[in-house]
């Protein structure tokens, strides 16, 4: 724990009635780049800025490498923020404004004209020092308020959906841009965003949240491929998601009753009862399919109703019977192979979430 | 837009620059004549009258004088004006709504009624009618629009750029000179000239205010009254050409940021 960059104990807030935030706890180890995800309005500003010291926790603690903060105001934590709309100081160029955290902290003249150049430097932004930030692309700004952010050597870097402002071209540049300046500087990097593709993208690990407390807690392809939750399951990706009946235990594995289909699948939980309604993920692109019948369980023949081309993919709209669909995305040149209006797939056991909640 | 209603609308706008310039190029025109008393016919044209007035000691010592009681209570009206408008803006105390209405008041109340109380208040303070009486009485007339311009301003400053500043280090102190001042600036040079040029222009509580040494409005009233000669059109159009340059040069200054 003393190895910890930051902490969040039972961390709590209401405004009057609301509930923004409810009894999150999380560790962060050094260096790694932690992202909230999740909907508008679930808390995720809210926990950064309580982190910034920007908002009073009405419960819980905060922990810098050790050292409770919950108390201490945002100019004294060595915590920094890059703000959704970059809050770049308008009166003052590039180079005043990275050097601005530089001079608070004491630093002689020269310290802090070297420090700028090496920033300014290492965002590519040589040229830029003397222009003021209405003199600045977007995505040149960002880099400035990333740059200034950063100046002050911070312990924990705090990041508010900085990337919302740019065009999705720009946006999906600066995602590789950030993730490799995250990886260069070693700092570590809590970052807010309710895109789950830049979430995905760019985080070691991602909390998806929602209504205030955190759903799931894991790496993107945990996420991705084992989520825990509906809702986890829902908010991520394209999925599809069966309401089955839990008919029994069979070793690791738990029977299922898909209105009337037979299928196996693993519960990374406590094991559900017998009798139990739950919901079962899988995602489209993790079932397998065959032309022909193969011998395995879990194989369920599909009539298809609708395929669509999407380049390297297509997705197939396809139906059980008349109460249960399927979506099904293979690889294209796989697709091809797929003629007639039925075909074979497999879901396979270890990719067939089951979720109590 | 029809051709038609374009061309009425042209001859409105027209006609309006007519009535707001003709009784002010009189006023310039009449300065150039070359004769005691005002009006036509004009015979001949001198620049005696323009000249006298540059030369003239005594009115460029009234220039002076009013000048320097608008820039003094200018420069009052500000900083009281700024700091009224960051607590009405900033901070969340009981009574709120009655101190702004306390600053705001002076801008609504009549001029002839602030006039004669503050030349009561004045005395009572003991304080002597003349330039520091009239410095205070402009200066409590001001801040009601310094406090509204900085006001209006303040709330369009983005939260983000004070907690960006707090963020990095920055006490209250600190990111008020650093970054909430500069924001204003804009703000505070238009109400810092509008506040000059209402100062130049005062003559109720100049009037009320003053001891013997008139301000310029003062001194024009009183030249009046012994009868119009072209002198007080040249002082007027000299007047005239000194607000108008502070005004544009304002104006500038604003559209630089
Ligand atoms: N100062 C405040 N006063 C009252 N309610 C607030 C305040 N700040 C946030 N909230 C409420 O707390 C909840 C969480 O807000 P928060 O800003 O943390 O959401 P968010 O996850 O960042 O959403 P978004 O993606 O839209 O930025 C919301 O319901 C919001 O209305
Ligand atoms: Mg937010």
């Amino acid at each position: 724990m003393e190895n910890s960059t930051i902490k969040l104990v039972g961390l709590s807030k209401h405004f009057g009635t609301i509930v923004a935030v409810e009894d999150i706890n999380l560790t962060v180890q050094p260096g790694e780049f932690v992202t909230l995800l999740g909907p508008s309005g679930c808390g995720k500003s809210t926990t950064l800025r309580m982190m910034g010291g920007f908002e009073i926790p009405t419960s819980g603690r905060i922990y810098l490498g050790g050292d409770d903060v919950t108390d201490i105001p945002p100019n004294k934590r060595n915590v920094n923020m890059v703000f959704q709309d970059y809050a770049l100081f308008p009166h003052m160029t590039s180079g005043q404004n990275i050097a601005f955290g530089l001079e608070l902290q004491g630093k002689t003249k020269r310290e802090t004209a070297q420090r700028v150049d090496e920033l300014l430097e290492f965002m590519q932004l040589g040229g830029y020092k003397d222009r003021k930030p209405d003199e600045l692309s977007g995505g040149q700004r960002q880099r400035v308020a990333l740059a200034r952010a950063l100046a002050p050597d911070p312990r924990v870097l705090l990041l508010d959906e900085p990337l919302g402002a740019l065009d999705a071209k720009l946006r999906k540049q600066v995602q590789i841009e950030l993730k490799s300046i995250q990886k260069r500087t070693g700092k570590t990097f809590i970052f807010v965003t309710h895109d789950q593709e830049e979430a995905l993208t760019m985080s070691d690990r991602v909390l998806v949240m929602n209504e205030g407390r955190i759903e799931q807690d894991g790496s993107p392809k945990d996420l991705y491929s084992h989520p825990e939750t509906r809702f986890v399951a829902d908010f991520i990706g394209e999925t599809n998601m069966l309401e089955c009946t839990v008919s029994g235990i069979d070793g690791k594995h738990v029977v299922l009753d898909w209105a009337g289909t037979e299928l196996r699948g693993e519960c990374r939980s406590a094991m559900p009862a017998t009798g139990q309604s739950v919901g079962v993920v899988i995602r489209p692109e993790n079932i397998t399919c065959f032309p022909t019948k193969p011998k395995s369980p879990n194989v369920i023949k599909l009539k298809i109703l609708q395929r669509v081309f999407k380049g390297s993919s297509t997705t197939f709209q396809t139906v059980v019977d008349e109460s249960k669909s399927l979506t099904v995305t293979l690889d294209s040149i796989r697709a091809e192979k797929i003629s007639g209006d039925t075909m074979w797939v497999h879901l396979d056991p270890d990719y067939l979430s089951v979720l109590l909640r | 837009m029809t051709r038609h209603t374009r061309l009425i609308m042209q001859m409105i706008y027209w006609a309006f620059v007519l009535y707001l310039f003709i009784p002010l190029s009189l006023m310039i025109l009449m300065g150039f004549k070359d004769s005691n008393f005002i009006g036509f016919p004009i015979k001949s044209l001198t620049l005696d009258w323009y000249v006298g007035v540059i030369q003239d000691m005594e009115i460029l010592s009234i220039f002076g004088y009013s000048f320097t009681i608008a820039i003094s209570s200018t420069a009052i009206a500000l900083v009281i004006g700024t700091w009224a408008a960051m607590l009405l803006t900033k901070a969340s105390f009981k009574g709120k709504v009655i101190l702004f209405a306390l600053i705001t008041l002076p801008a609504v109340v009549p001029g002839i009624i602030s006039a004669i109380s503050l030349r009561i208040y004045s005395q009572t303070l003991g304080i002597d009618p003349g330039m520091m009486a009239v410095i205070l009485g402009h200066a409590v007339h001001s801040v009601p629009f310094v406090t509204l311009v900085s006001m209006a301003r303040l709330n369009s400053q983005p939260l983000s750029h004070v907690e960006a500043a707090q963020d990095l280090g920055a006490d209250k102190l600190v990111t008020f000179f650093r970054i909430t001042l500069p924001y204003l600036v804009p703000a505070l040079i238009g109400a810092g000239i509008f506040c000059m040029l209402t100062s130049f222009d005062d003559f109720v509580r100049s009037f009320f205010l003053g001891g013997y040494e008139p301000t310029l409005p003062v001194y024009i009233f009183a030249q009046l009254r012994t009868g119009m000669s072209p002198e007080i059109n040249a002082i007027s159009a000299v007047v005239l050409l000194i607000t108008a340059v502070m005004g544009l040069t304002a104006e500038r200054l604003l559209r630089r940021k």
